[in-house]
């Protein structure tokens, strides 16, 4: 657990930190990632349906090449959505690997 | 009105519908008796329902689904994180950046959900109409076969037979179901339509950078591959940030080419060079992103090439290329570049969700580009004029807009749309690409003096459906009718003498717009105001009083006024126009061909 005092333009703020804690909030971030990447696999998925599959009408043309993108960008959202996660996790475990780093005076504070 | 039925109904073969179900005796006689009353077929309207494949629909929202389970399961994850982040870190920083994920995903799915609902829906639907489709098809075949000999009106020997009133009536009932169910199966697929009309992606997409997603910066951050500085034009627009590494700009390579011929001796050279910054600069101001995609030199013989795109191509998820007609120029791209920055504006008005890239293509060779373009030598400025009399150059054009369409495939995203839209003889390039295989998803052909040689109908294409051709031709503007053809010709004879191969009636092809083409024309109304007005002209034009002269002036002001290529993209026709790059086809009002 670190408690730090920081100045930043002249004012004080109290930080309180646990990085045992930040590295499970990590951890659980990871499975997050895990969670939105469903499977793991990188399937590539192609919409089956034909140009005029759903009729000749305008409603249906439109349905069928509107349908052919949003279900891959459903797909493609929860993968992108799933690197986010995880860079997320990466982070919060660096930031707790640098504040234990801090607290073993590894790094020293501007004199 | 009925009419007499002269053929035995015994002598009709039964059909099958698309599923396959035998048809009797029964529909034969309603097909006959409605094609002898010039109505349409009613077992044709079935079926067109009956092919409906309302389960490849429903099998397709299953990958949707399993998408929307994973994002569930990731907010829910992600919600235990945002507690023990509070207890770990008093910074409120970190825990709102994972509570902003968590509700990305739970944003997401809900879009997600929402389509996937709206296509079960859909399908529900179909499948019921269907159904009944198939039941009313039934019952009328089982009327008709309930009828008795005389009931149905079968000609005797000797003499025909009109309708019974019976047999009519049948007739009438069974059209009216099917128009109702058509009805019904149309709302249906307009309902998911529009509900398809939200990108999933937009809740994520709108999350602040990677680097701010813990509320720590650990590393610089850089352009992201291929993706185009959006730092302010100098004289390297689109290139890495200075001192920062990065990898190069998609238009890299042009950029470097435009450098070294600002600094040419050739004249011709050189003033194209500044033509293409002025447009890159212009392209920048509109768009934000301005992308140098074509390039290549001007000299004494040539205008050279250009292709600016107004938004980012590697990030768009429509991509239009717009071909100008005659007298348009590479190092004079303004009015193009104008019409790309106002079509983006109107695709992002109807879609503000969505990215729309414009590219302005000045891509082949245009007839009289000397107008407003580089100085060429006397030879190359009468080719270029002989060069409007047909569409030679279109078609050479519009294998060089497929290759470089190719090319554009290559930068954009794997599901980026793409359209093509041509104005005047840029059209007819257009119609030629399309003709030569450009992969596209629609095209939009506007004051067209015709689709090329080698076009008869928009069948024409061959990875092109017909009724993803649109045709906007305005009644007031002179070149997309006959007449046009008429003229080019008269002049090239007149320049040239008669071709080996005789006159030719159609030296652009055949006018798109009309019926028998195929395609879909747009029903939209000139944004110009009406020109036909002599004696009221200012002096001295008023002194144009002789009918002759007069009736040129006419003429030569409509061609000015209604046939431009703001004037077609402006008001209703721009908007269709914008709903066909977004394939929002249900917002394109289209009329009967000419």
């Amino acid at each position: 657990m670190a408690d730090d005092q920081g100045t930043a333009a002249g004012r004080t703020a109290d930080l309180t930190v646990d990085t045992p804690l930040l590295r499970r909030a990590a951890e659980i971030a990871d499975h997050a990632a895990d969670a939105l990447r469903g499977d793991g696999t990188c399937e590539v998925f192609r919409s089956p349906l034909s140009d005029a599959g759903l009729g000749h009408s305008a409603a249906g043309r439109e349905v069928v090449a509107a349908a052919g993108r949003r279900v891959l960008e459903a797909v493609d959202g929860a993968r992108a959505l799933a690197v986010r996660v995880a860079v997320a996790a990466e982070k919060i475990r660096t930031a707790a690997e640098q504040f234990e780093r801090a607290e073993a005076g590894a790094i020293r504070g501007p004199r | 009105m009925t009419a007499p039925l002269s053929r035995s109904t015994s002598s009709i073969t039964s059909s099958s519908s698309p599923n396959g179900v035998g048809r009797g005796d029964g529909l034969s006689v309603l097909r006959l008796l409605a094609g002898l009353q010039g109505l349409p077929d009613p077992v044709a309207k079935a079926d067109e329902l009956l092919a409906i494949d309302a389960d490849t629909l429903a099998g397709w929202f299953t990958i949707a689904r399993r998408a929307a389970v994973w994002l569930w399961r990731g907010a829910e994850v992600l919600a235990d994180a945002i507690p023990a982040l509070a207890v770990a870190w008093s910074s409120p920083t970190p825990q709102a950046s994972i509570a902003a994920l968590r509700e990305a995903a739970v944003a997401s799915r809900t879009v997600v959900v929402g389509q996937a609902d709206a296509a079960d829906l859909a399908c529900h639907t179909l499948t019921q109409v269907k159904a009944h489709v198939q039941a009313a098809l039934g019952a009328a075949e089982s009327a008709v076969a309930a009828l008795g000999t005389k009931d149905v009106g079968v000609p005797q020997p000797g003499g025909s037979q009109a309708p019974s009133p019976a047999l009519q009536q049948i007739l009438t009932e069974l059209t009216a179901r099917l128009d109702e169910l058509r009805g019904r199966a149309t709302a249906a697929l307009q309902s998911l339509a529009l509900s398809l009309r939200a990108d999933p992606r937009d809740p994520i997409e709108s999350l602040p950078a990677d680097g701010a997603a813990a509320g720590v910066s650990t590393e610089p951050r850089f352009p992201a591959a291929g993706t185009p500085s959006e730092a302010p034009l100098g004289a390297n627009p689109s290139g890495p940030i200075p001192g920062q590494p990065g990898p190069a700009p998609i238009d890299a390579k042009n950029l470097e080419r435009l450098q070294l011929d600002l600094q040419s001796d050739d004249d011709a050279t050189r003033e194209m060079a500044e033509g293409a910054m002025a447009s890159l600069t212009q392209a920048e101001q509109a768009g934000g992103v301005a992308q140098l995609l074509v390039y290549e030199s001007a000299d004494t013989w040539s205008q050279g090439r250009a292709a600016i795109s107004v938004g980012d191509i590697s990030a768009a998820d429509n991509v239009a290329t717009l071909v100008p007609g005659i007298t348009s120029a590479p190092a004079h791209m303004a009015d193009g570049l104008n019409d790309a920055a106002a079509l983006r504006a109107e695709a992002s008005r109807q879609s503000p969700g969505e990215s729309t890239a414009v590219v302005a293509w000045y891509g082949y060779d245009i007839p009289l580009g000397f107008k407003g373009g580089v100085s060429t030598n006397p030879l190359a400025k009468v080719d270029s004029t002989l060069d409007a009399l047909d569409d030679d150059n279109a078609r050479d054009g519009g294998a060089v807009l497929a290759r470089d369409i190719e090319r554009f495939r290559q930068w954009a995203p794997l599901g980026a749309r793409f359209s093509a839209l041509g104005f005047s003889m840029g059209s007819t390039t257009v119609s030629s690409a399309a003709a030569q295989g450009a992969r596209l998803d629609d095209v939009v052909l506007m004051g067209s003096p015709g689709a090329g040689e080698g076009v008869p109908t928009a069948d024409s294409y061959p990875r092109l459906p017909a009724d993803h051709t649109y045709v906007v031709a305005f009644d007031q503007d002179p070149v997309t009718q006959p007449r046009t053809d008429l003229l080019a010709t008269s002049i090239s004879t007149l320049l040239a003498g008669p071709r080996i191969t005789g006159p030719n009636a159609e030296p652009f092809g055949v006018d798109p717009a009309l019926a028998a083409f195929g395609a879909q024309v747009v029903d939209a109304s000139s944004n110009a105001s009406d020109v036909r007005m002599p004696g009221s002209l200012p002096s001295p034009i008023g002194l144009l009083t002789d009918p002759v002269e007069s009736a040129a002036f006419d003429q030569w002001r409509a061609v000015a006024s209604h046939h431009s290529e703001t004037n077609y993209l402006s008001g209703g026709s721009m908007q269709a126009a914008a709903a066909v790059v977004l394939g929002h086809y249900t917002d394109v009002p289209i009329k009967p061909g000419r």
